[in-house]
């Protein structure tokens, strides 16, 4: 069995759970520069990378361990830049060891898998304190792109186009880039410093982005498309999943969503200065998936690690489809887990405000016709649980705002319908990663970004016609012989 | 009823030795244009493995491809000549398809659950019973709603696979019956997918 507390060769460090859960500090320890070498020594260089393949964004693992391992950690940061704008933030936010990289690595079969996510880390910290020069940039093209929102999406998107030589502007509608890398990830995960020197380097490539515009509300699509050749929208998902049950409008009873982009917006400092929640001491929060913990562990360093935190969710412990790091992390930390309950009702104290939540217990059904096995409400099962705050995390569905505004045809629950080569149905208008499939990593959002940019640069330069896929030409162009002539293609990415 | 096939690379780099039980029974070479040749000791059968699957190359997937003599030139591969012949069997994005039934390789079966699948050292192969597809091409690899459910779907667990090529004890793998007339193709894809180094 992999210990996911002991990814690669060495445990990774974390600050004492009794401390960090009353501050808002970085939880994973970098590796030392020693530790990094040692641990890309362990690669196999395998003839066939799986780790590669794993990638949403095919970022050239045994390229970065290869040379990593050497010691030549700018050789390392050139072969993993070329596909990957925000390489700080994955390997920070990537869940590694589910179904990406170190998943794959064939390492697993005999232990423990190379731990790619904290060399990347590595090398992403490296470059911050050696700077490097940007990548290669085509000849201006004299095309314009219009890029609707600065979401992870967004900025890999921006990223491609702007090296094929397209000018680009973002127009985002928060006060500041990033997307769900800023106001959804909490600090202790991903210190936005991180983020914001990725946004700075995507920008120094000479990307625009002009925050605080929102499309369709201060500017019209229209506008857009008559100044620019093409635009692609990546506006993520925004439109959370509420629960409907008695006392679901009660004062207290917060979307988790909401409850991270107003801690998290301004920057957590800030918040904590003036803060909007008097959260209480009893705080249960529900739902099961990544951003549930988030809640929960937000909530806890807001009252000083203090608060009885407890995570309501439907699915038993062995289903959470969560980073098993981050469950593990938010067991030291003291929050607690209720599985297969699910919430019924919930009670105010008279005066408008939650006090209490009835709750059942669930055991599983047999399987529907789907095969699949479904929770059942177990008889007689009530319990009472005191509550002063109630954070609700069951998924987040696409931003449907700039769509339903502009007339732009939709899919299922409402995200825009693209066709295979990311086209909508108004003509120039291209979309990508969650506004047209619903929240998924940002490592995969990304993917689509630069899938999308992809498509945008054929149909602007009339190449349509000769799409070859990314991982056609990753596999072209990054083989194991050419790796180790130093014969890698770096330069501007082909047409 | 099941087979166990173990892969152990030799001391040759480019080589790998196929057991079925204790008997040697195929070995899989490098062969040109990113591709390898799996060739029979007994009857000297030889197909080529390619990841070239229905017009491009593929993550996790294999073509085999029982070698004819034409050669045809590529200039998407660099002007190198790749083999071509009659596909045989098809690994696209980890699923196959045999006897009108679709299967998944590296997935995560029914009755297994996350956190154990997820920490496992171990890969099991799925017959997907109610997967909502009729052919392969239907999953496309750019279809991102299609792709992004596949690695969702959980079927019955009729294989399992242990071990890295190279360690002492090689790439093992257990197929049920079900499989046994593909199982010398799955073996080797198995161990070029996931278990080469």
């Amino acid at each position: 069995m992999v210990d996911p507390n002991r990814v690669g060769e060495f445990p990774f460090r974390k600050a004492d759970p009794e401390k960090r859960k009353s501050n808002f500090l970085e939880v994973q320890q970098p590796y030392s520069e020693q530790e990094v070498m040692k641990e890309a020594e362990r690669c196999l260089l395998c003839g066939t990378p799986v780790c590669i393949d794993a990638c949403p964004v095919l970022l050239d693992v045994r390229g970065m361990n290869e040379a990593a391992a050497r010691g030549d950690f700018k050789t390392s940061y050139e072969r993993i830049r070329e596909t990957n704008p925000l390489l700080g933030v994955t390997a920070r936010c990537c869940p590694q060891l589910q179904g990406l990289c170190e998943d794959a690595c064939v390492l697993k079969w005999s232990g423990q898998p190379i731990a790619i996510g904290l060399i990347q880390r590595y090398i992403a910290d490296w470059e911050k304190k050696h700077r490097q020069e940007p990548p290669a940039i085509a000849q201006d093209t004299g095309k314009k792109v219009a890029v609707i929102g600065a979401g992870p999406a967004g900025l890999a998107a921006s990223a491609l186009l702007r090296r094929y030589g397209h000018k680009v502007t973002i127009f985002e509608a928060s006060n500041t880039a990033g997307g769900t890398a800023w106001y959804g990830v909490p600090d202790y995960h991903l210190p936005k410093e991180v983020l914001i020197d990725e946004v700075e380097k995507v920008k120094s490539m000479g990307v625009e982005i002009r925050t605080n515009v929102t499309i369709e509300k201060e500017l019209p699509l229209s506008k857009l498309l008559e100044e620019n050749d093409a635009v692609l929208i990546t506006t993520g998902s925004r439109d959370t999943v509420n629960i409907d049950i008695p006392g679901s409008n009660l004062d207290g009873v917060i979307s988790g969503y909401e409850f991270l982009e107003t801690v998290f917006s301004d920057g957590v400092e800030n918040y904590l200065s003036k803060p909007k929640y008097n959260l209480g001491n009893e705080i249960l929060v529900i739902g099961g998936g990544d951003t549930s913990l988030d809640c929960a562990r937000t909530a806890l360093r807001l009252t000083k690690g203090k608060a009885n935190v407890t995570i309501l969710c439907k699915n038993a412990k062995t289903e959470l489809h969560v980073d098993p790091i981050m469950l593990q992390e938010a067991e030291e930390e003291g929050v607690k887990f209720k599985f297969l309950v699910q919430a019924m009702s919930i009670q105010d104290d008279g005066n408008g405000h939650v006090s209490e939540a009835t709750i059942n217990n669930l055991h599983m059904g047999d399987p529907d016709d789907s095969g699949k096995k479904q929770p059942l409400i177990t008889p007689n099962s009530e319990i009472k649980m005191k509550c002063s705050t109630l954070l609700i995390a069951i998924g987040r569905g696409p931003n449907s705002f700039l769509q339903k505004n502009a007339g732009i045809n939709t899919g299922k629950r409402n995200s825009i319908a693209i066709t295979d080569e990311f086209k909508t149905s108004m003509k120039k208008v291209f979309a990508a990663g969650d506004v047209t499939s619903g929240e998924t990593l940002i490592v995969k959002a990304m993917e689509k970004g630069r899938e999308a940019a992809q498509r945008v640069h054929e149909s602007l330069m009339g190449l349509e016609s000769s799409h070859v896929s990314f991982y056609e030409r990753y596999y072209k162009d990054m083989s194991y012989d050419k790796m180790m002539e130093g014969k890698e293609e770096l330069g501007p990415p082909p047409d | 009823m099941s087979s166990e096939f173990v892969i152990k690379k030799r001391p040759k780099e480019s080589e790998a030795i196929i057991f079925l039980g204790k008997d040697k029974i195929a070995k899989i070479k490098k062969h040109e244009g990113f591709t390898f040749k799996l060739i029979t000791y007994k009857d000297k059968q030889e197909w080529v493995l390619s990841n070239l699957v229905h017009g491009q190359r593929r993550p996790f997937s294999y073509a085999v491809l029982k070698t004819v003599q034409e050669t045809q030139e590529t200039p998407d591969d660099g002007g190198k000549k790749i083999q071509t012949g009659q596909e045989v069997f098809v690994v696209r994005e980890q699923l196959f398809k045999h006897n009108g039934k679709f299967y998944m390789l590296a997935s995560h079966p029914e009755g297994k659950s996350w956190t154990d699948y997820v920490n496992s050292s171990t890969r099991y192969v799925s017959r997907l019973d109610s997967f909502p597809y009729s052919n392969l091409s239907d999953i496309d690899h750019e279809h991102y709603k299609l792709r992004h459910k596949i690695k969702r779907f959980r079927g019955t667990p009729v294989g399992e696979a242990t071990g890295l090529g190279q360690d002492e004890g090689g790439h093992r793998l257990r197929l049920d019956n079900e499989l046994a007339d593909i199982g010398l193709f799955i073996a080797a894809i198995s161990y070029l997918l996931y278990a080469s180094g």
